[in-house]
Parts: C-alpha cells; sequence; structure tokens
C-alpha cells in the first residue's frame, strides 16, 4: 500500500450507470483516445511497440472510439482517455512495457469514465420497497390499536428467556397437579 | 503525484477566478488532436444510427454561431454574405421537437392506461422538458460537436440539438427508428422518477370524491387507524379511507390533515396503478414498438375517470 491512496477521493455509488444506461440501448462511454509518445526515446518502447501491433486492430474494432496519435519530441509518454460524462483521465507510461501498455487500454474501454474513488458503501438499487415505506405501524398486530394501556401483554419484552424462579415454580404446579 | 496535479488544478482555476471572474475552459475543438470528420463518424456508431451526413452537420449548428459567422464575414469584407450562409438546426428542431411530443403521448398512453390524460400530459411535459433532454444530448456526446457561441454549451442549445438529431432521422425517412431512438432514450429517464411527483394533483380528496361519484359509490370516510407520539414533535397519524367498508387508501402524516391528503394521494395511486408495487414500464429489449399505435385515443380525463370505464377502453382497443 503506497501512500497515494491517501489523496484518492472517497465517495459513494449514487446512481448506477450515466443517462440510465442499458436500459433502453448500451452506449460505450469512451468517447476519444490520445496517445501522446515520442517516436526516439526508451521511455516510449512500450508504447511505440503497442502503436506498431495493436493500434489498427483496437481502431478496427472499437469504430465508437475517435483515436488520435500525437507524437512529441522528447517528451513523457501518456494515454488521456475522454468519457462521455465529461471527464478526461490521463494515465503516464513511461518506461512501461508492451503488455502494460496494452491492459491499460482494455481496462479504459470498459471503463464508466467515473472519477476513480473509494468505495465507502458497496450497496445500492434503484427500487424503493415494494410494500411501501416503513412507519411505525408496519406489522404491527390490529389489537394494539384497541387495546389499553398499560397492558401487561404488550409490555413485556419479547424474547426473555424464563427466569429460574418461574421454571421452579411451573415444576411445582406440575409436581401439584401430579 | 495525483495530490500535486490537483493543487495545481486548483491554483489555475483561481487565478482564471480573479483573473477572468469564470473559469475558461479550452474548446476541445481548438485542440491540435481534433478530426471533425471521425468525430461525426464516432457519434454515429456510438449511436447505432446511420444519420444522413449533410443533414448531422446541419443539427449541430446553434443559431448562435450562424449569427457569429455572420458578424465575422461583415467584419473581413469578404464579398456577399450569401455565399458563406450556414443554415441554423432551427427548421430540424422542429420537426424533432413534433415528432418527440407525438411519439412520447403515445408511449405514456400505452404504458399508463390508467392514468388520466392530465397526468399523461404532464408526463410528456416532462420528457419534453430541456432539463432532461439536455442531460440526454450531453451524455450522447454533443458537447465538443455542438457549433455554438458559448463553450460549454448552455442547456436550451443542448436540447435544441438532440431535438434536431431526432429531426435528421424523421427528415431522412427513417420514422421507424426514429421513433426507437426515442423509446431507448428518452423514455428511460422515467426509470427511479417518482411519477406521482410530476404529476402535482392540487386537490386529491376533491378528485377522489368525483371518481367515486363517476363509479356509483358512496363518500369516502377518513378514519384514523393509528396515532403515536402525540404532542410532541415526532407526532404520527395514520389515516385510513375507506369506501363502503373496504380500505382504499392509507397513510402516515405529522397531523391529521396531512395523513388524510397522504391517504387519498395513496387511494388514487392505487386507482391509477403507479403505486409502489407497479410493475416496470416497458422499455428496451421489454418494449415492442408494435404494440404503441401512432396517435391513439386520449385516455380518459380526470373529471369523468372511472375503472369500469377504462377497462371497457382497453377491451375495445
Amino acid at each position: 500500500m503506497t501512500s497515494r491512496c491517501l489523496f484518492l477521493k472517497h465517495g459513494f455509488i449514487f446512481n448506477n450507470a450515466p443517462l440510465k444506461n442499458g436500459l433502453g440501448r448500451f452506449i460505450p462511454q469512451l468517447q476519444r483516445v490520445t496517445i501522446k509518445f515520442c517516436k526516439e526515446s526508451g521511455g516510449s518502447v512500450g508504447i511505440r511497440q503497442f502503436i506498431e501491433k495493436e493500434v489498427v486492430e483496437f481502431a478496427q474494432k472499437n469504430p465508437h472510439v475517435s483515436l488520435y496519435l500525437k507524437p512529441r519530441r522528447h517528451r513523457d509518454p501518456f494515454i488521456v482517455a475522454e468519457y462521455l460524462n465529461g471527464e478526461k483521465h490521463h494515465f503516464p507510461l513511461k518506461n512501461k512495457d508492451f503488455t502494460y501498455v496494452v491492459e491499460t487500454v482494455d481496462s479504459l474501454l470498459h471503463h464508466s469514465g467515473k472519477e476513480f474513488q473509494i468505495q465507502e458503501k458497496q450497496h445500492y438499487t434503484d427500487q424503493t420497497s415494494i410494500q411501501g415505506m416503513w412507519h411505525p405501524f408496519t406489522h404491527v398486530d390490529p389489537s394494539v390499536a384497541v387495546s389499553q394501556f398499560p397492558n401487561d401483554q404488550f409490555s413485556t419484552p419479547f424474547g426473555v428467556p424464563m427466569t429460574a424462579t418461574e421454571k421452579l415454580k411451573e415444576l411445582f404446579e406440575a409436581q401439584k397437579k401430579a | 503525484m495525483s495530490k500535486e496535479l490537483f493543487k495545481r488544478r486548483v491554483q489555475i482555476r483561481t487565478d482564471e477566478l480573479i483573473r477572468h471572474g469564470r473559469e475558461q475552459i479550452p474548446r476541445r475543438s481548438d485542440f491540435l488532436e481534433w478530426n471533425y470528420d471521425s468525430e461525426l463518424y464516432a457519434f454515429s456508431v456510438r449511436l447505432g444510427e446511420n444519420f444522413d451526413d449533410s443533414k448531422i452537420r446541419e443539427a449541430f449548428v446553434d443559431q448562435s454561431h450562424v449569427e457569429m459567422e455572420a458578424e465575422r464575414h461583415r467584419a473581413l469584407e469578404m464579398g456577399s454574405e450569401d455565399e458563406f450562409a450556414i443554415t441554423s438546426n432551427d427548421r430540424l428542431a422542429e420537426v424533432g421537437s413534433t415528432f418527440l411530443s407525438e411519439t412520447l403521448e403515445s408511449y405514456v398512453r400505452v404504458a399508463f392506461p390508467f392514468w388520466p390524460e392530465e397526468g399523461v400530459q404532464a408526463l410528456v411535459a416532462f420528457l419534453n422538458s430541456n432539463e432532461v433532454q439536455a442531460e440526454i444530448s450531453f451524455h450522447i456526446g454533443t458537447r465538443d460537436l455542438i457549433f455554438a457561441k458559448d463553450y460549454p454549451p448552455d442547456m436550451p442549445t443542448y436540447a435544441k440539438v438532440f431535438r434536431a438529431l431526432v429531426g435528421v432521422l424523421v427528415e431522412s425517412g427513417h420514422e421507424d427508428q426514429a421513433k426507437r431512438f426515442i423509446y431507448d432514450l428518452v423514455v428511460p429517464q422515467l426509470h427511479v422518477q417518482d411519477i406521482n411527483e410530476i404529476w402535482d394533483i392540487k386537490d386529491p380528496m376533491r378528485l377522489l370524491m368525483t371518481i367515486l361519484k363517476n363509479e356509483g359509490k358512496s363518500e369516502p370516510e377518513s378514519r384514523l387507524l393509528w396515532v403515536s407520539g402525540l404532542d410532541t414533535i415526532m407526532a404520527c397519524y395514520h389515516v385510513g379511507i375507506y369506501v363502503d367498508k373496504e380500505l382504499i387508501g392509507q397513510g402516515p402524516g405529522e397531523s391529521a390533515e396531512i395523513a388524510e391528503e397522504m391517504a387519498t394521494r395513496d387511494a388514487l395511486r392505487r386507482m391509477f396503478r403507479s403505486d409502489e408495487s407497479m410493475p416496470m414500464i416497458p422499455m428496451g429489449d421489454y418494449l415492442d414498438p408494435n404494440q404503441i399505435k401512432a396517435g391513439p385515443k386520449a385516455n380518459l380525463s380526470a373529471s369523468e375517470w372511472s375503472q369500469e370505464k377504462v377497462l371497457k377502453n382497453l377491451q375495445t382497443i
């Protein structure tokens, strides 16, 4: 664990997908990818290999992504991904090998574009209860409404085990009957 | 490192706020890596639609951009203005707007057959509102494609572009495609929305009494079912509405009057089949476009609504 996790945003999910994506039709969220790299320096080796081997196939397979290659002399390589929700994600790829670049691009492709954040709550639901909202009288015995209080029957707490004295009394009663 | 980047971003933003009064967001199309043709192609593929190429270009041009360009040409004195005339999306938006209203109206009537016409119109107005359509427009990626004076464009511009996109599909003669486009993008915006809040019934008790009169039933009778925490700030009254000794709705409230209104609204929800346990409205794969006929009869209005009449109407369709 590095200290970087301290700076990540904390939060929780409050909607499932942007624009209720997938309820009607599914719209892939990755909009634009810019690959910024250097044609000479060693730091861009992995990304140059990716451009030689994979980039054409990537563009053919994903026509919904507009792909730009931006060579910049002696600058660090970056991948900038832009999403439909307006977010822009930068990934520094200096000294990263070919496999790492492929993995990064793959993760970009399936991301919703939501800012990375540490999840503080793992549950989320769109549907409220179909039985209606809870109120103090949900599942209450209707006889409570007409009974007079204080009331022995409704004043005893639920689930209290029998005391030793009560048990003894019960045994004594049983013995007397026999 | 991310903290360092964030710190710089905040510094730049503060600096711009002090200098210019607002943060200046650079236009994406001003960047070096920008190809409008490829962006347009990606846009159509993303939505899975075949937009007519010349028309979709027109759909993204806002009137403010047309005026800006005309002024620029006038200043440059480059000959007649007609030569550089561009058409804005006004006409397409109008076509789209009419089509959207018609399609949504017939959809809502089929999806909510038990709703009175007033409620149907409220739902259609909600789906047709600038807020909802601007949200859709933004999330399908029109922000960088729009030609407008402001960047990012304002809400009415976003909404207008969305209507113009529907207009493009209609003008190209793909009416079925346009309908599917609306069902897939606009209709799901009803999901998670509390539809009973969209249609605000002003006087629920009067409406309930009218309906009961139409159905030939006796007057509603409110009874206090439960009460707790009397004379405290947490008081909770629970009122039920009875008609002919039958409970038709119940609801809680912090005073007896509020609880009675809640109970009335609950009774109306149950009558109009839009309570919590209503089935999901048809959308996506569960929606058969053939079910929705073009321009069906209007639903019953609230003043003449009765369950018997609605069921009778449903049988005749």
